[in-house]
């Protein structure tokens, strides 16, 4: 594995990174457009493309907004509705793994905001068999909540004749430089049954032998067909060719104007992206580790690295400190989806990387390091040393529980 | 009159299709049987799966990726990347490939794609050309060094030609992610050049640059990367926009998208909000008794 000179990232991730002849990684290459680009008229070209969509006869909503509890929603209904005055449709898929602060963020949103919001709740007993099988096939407890978040957002749009949903980030562009922010990528299906669902769409998961997926049970987080999308017009904008993002700098401003709830996490120092998921930088987090060699403070250290708002050396520090914790949560998992640990132990070790993982002599697992020295040095100045993120404050609400709330009011 | 074809070229690096910028960087996409099958639903003529790095590295195209590929997809598969001996082009066409596509065993050892066409068929040929302008002319570029043949791109298409070529796949360097169109000109030349089919690629951004290559040289077929995997049903806009200005393509998706309109770039505008309306529900006005 070769190592990036400026960033953690190797050439080895999930979503494919390449590392050139300069030592740097697609994804830091594209990065340093959000230093380049000018943001003024990358601005306008949204505004000109969220002026054709407005709703002239007030018979429908402007757009679809895919939000959550946490992770950037906030910003985005920020931007879309206050900033650039659309009237949109908030739409969320309950990931049944909800802390109370997610409840309550998401109550908060919609209340602040003045907006509508449909959640689809999926029948617990057909996401706890799905689980099932995602677990054993490929070693995943998320499947679900990435499949119902990238669908439901289409489904309403077909459903309601919304033809636009706006996004936040692009993972593939921010995290590897799939794209450049020029090449304006747009939401295809193709991304999501790549990347987002690895590989796995609804109807890769039927089983007659082992799990008995059946269709009814896949229902929910199947994609609307072409003729569909094409008949609305469907499409999938993301903020982050137009804006330029700084997920952090936009948590601490919508802590500051709307009173966002942070929540400290087990896996990661950012106390901001997913602080609506009990599994998220857990569980989720640990079993990333298990598949990819590494976890999720590693992803949020490049980021911060990349915008000169940390050192490579700190984020080297807090992966270390974040990266090799065991799971917290992990009983209520087992609980929700009635295994055992043993169980679960022996799934997960089917998908750990031999890349990162051996069996030592005396039979425990070994971990080889995913963190590498570059061959050369990066000259990339820190703009701002590093300072933990902010705890804010913590509210209460009627609901408030130590489990997953499947349904809370949130006040 | 053929049908114009709309191909889609998917450049291969450490075993993932990736985004080219001229020649030089690269930005990583995913995996090529994904792209395959979604180029397929989305009505792709044909695909061109080449390694960029495999001629370099001694090795050839993997013979795997092309049988995950084609296992996914029903259109024709071009594949190509250090093929220089015949057992791989056999390893290739068993595992899916319809052609292959030569470009470094053409220059340096033309007798090979004429063992390749006697066995497969000249069908099965595809030359693999990158041009390159220079003081308005154009040379042949050679990927491996970074430097320009010294063959004339007259004689090297004639060469071609002679020993089994059935068609000549010709990228431009000079336009590789420029987004700025083809090179009209050149194709325009080389389409009276050779009597075989002639592929151009090279810095396609819309349908309308397919348009315009269409209508102002004779090449058979149009090529485009980058840009395919930027939009929701990119390959269905592209077509919809070509079918619309006349010209004879493949129209057998689905979702055509003729009923829609696109933008000077290509994306997606929205419907008319009376077409949306009366998709939405039929107004019902108050029923007076």
């Amino acid at each position: 594995m070769k190592s990036c000179k400026r960033c953690l990232y190797t050439d080895y991730h999930p979503l494919n990174s390449l590392i050139g002849d300069d030592g740097l990684c697609s994804g830091c290459r594209i990065h340093e457009e959000k230093d380049l680009l000018n943001w003024e008229e990358r601005k306008d070209k949204l505004k000109d493309i969220l002026h054709t969509y407005r709703n002239k006869n007030e018979n429908n909503y402007d757009c679809i907004i895919p939000v959550s509890g946490a992770r950037d929603s906030y910003f985005i209904v920020h931007t879309v509705k206050n900033v650039l005055g659309m009237n949109p449709l908030l739409v969320t898929y309950n990931k049944h793994y909800n802390t109370a602060v997610g409840i309550r963020n998401l109550a908060n949103l919609r209340i602040q905001f003045d907006c509508d919001l449909m959640t689809l709740t999926v029948d617990p007993n057909k996401v706890k068999k799905i689980t099932r099988s995602t677990l054993r096939r490929f070693g995943s407890i998320y499947w679900h909540c990435i499949a119902g978040q990238t669908v439901f957002p289409v489904q309403v749009a077909v459903k309601f004749k919304i033809p636009l949903i706006i996004w936040g980030a692009h993972q593939g562009l921010d995290q590897v430089g799939m794209y450049s922010h020029l090449n304006e990528v747009e939401m295809t299906r193709k991304y999501r049954k790549e990347h987002d669902l690895m590989g796995y769409e609804a109807e890769d998961l039927l089983d007659n032998e082992y799990d008995f997926i059946r269709e009814e049970d896949i229902l929910p987080f199947v994609y609307p067909d072409d003729r569909e999308i094409e008949q609305i017009g469907v499409r999938g904008i993301y903020l982050n060719n137009y804006i330029r993002w700084d997920s952090r700098t936009q948590h601490e401003e919508m802590i500051e104007l709307y009173g966002y709830e942070t929540a400290n996490q087990n896996r990661s120092f950012d106390t901001y992206n997913d602080v609506d998921c009990w599994m998220y930088n857990d569980v989720h987090d640990y079993l990333k580790w298990l598949k990819h060699g590494y976890g999720k403070a590693l992803d949020q250290a490049c980021r911060e690295i990349r915008l000169g708002h940390m050192s490579r050396e700190s984020g080297k520090e807090l992966v270390n400190k974040y990266m090799f914790k065991e799971p917290e949560n992990l009983g209520m998992f087992l609980n929700w989806l009635g295994i055992t640990r043993n169980a679960f132990d022996y799934l997960v070790d089917e998908h750990r990387n031999p890349k990162f993982w051996k069996r030592s002599d005396d039979w425990s697992w070994e971990y080889l390091p995913y963190l590498n020295e570059p061959e050369s040095k990066d000259s990339f100045e820190v703009r701002k040393p590093y300072t933990p993120f902010i705890q804010g404050p913590v509210g209460k609400s009627q609901d408030d529980s130590d489990k997953f709330i499947l349904i809370g009011k949130g006040k | 009159m053929f049908k114009k074809r709309v191909i889609a070229v998917l450049p291969v690096l450490n075993n993932i299709v990736v985004q080219s910028y001229g020649f030089k960087k690269y930005l990583p996409v995913g995996k090529a049987e994904i792209a395959a099958e979604f180029l397929n639903s989305w009505g792709i003529d044909e695909i061109v799966l080449v390694d960029i790095s495999a001629g370099k590295q001694g090795r050839f195209i993997s013979p795997e990726m092309v049988k995950k590929a084609s296992s996914r997809c029903f259109t024709p598969i071009t594949a190509g990347g250090g093929i220089s001996e015949l057992w791989q082009a056999d390893q290739l066409i068993h595992s899916g490939a319809d052609k292959l596509c030569f470009n470094r065993s053409f220059f340096e050892n033309p007798g090979f794609i004429r063992d390749v066409a006697s066995q497969y068929g000249n069908q099965c040929v595809v030359v693999a050309i990158d041009a390159i302008a220079e003081n308005d002319t154009w040379r042949v570029f050679d990927y491996s060094t970074g430097l320009n043949r010294s063959i004339s791109l007259e004689e090297a298409l004639k060469q071609a030609e002679e020993n089994g070529a059935g068609e000549i796949f010709l990228n431009t360097v000079h336009k590789d992610g420029s987004f700025t169109g083809f090179d009209i000109p050149l194709f325009k030349w080389v389409s009276e050049q050779v009597s075989v089919p002639v592929l151009a690629c090279g810095g396609a951004a819309s349908g309308s640059d397919f348009i315009t290559l269409f209508n102002e040289t004779k090449v058979s077929a149009g090529c485009a990367g980058n840009f395919f995997h930027f939009a929701e049903h990119a390959v269905n806009l592209t077509k919809q926009m070509i079918y619309k200005s006349g010209l004879e393509i493949r129209m057998e998706t689905q979702a055509s998208y003729i009923a829609n309109q696109v933008n000077l770039s290509g994306r997606l505008l929205k419907k008319s909000e009376a077409d949306l309306d009366h998709l939405l529900y039929i107004k019902i006005e108050k029923e007076v008794i």
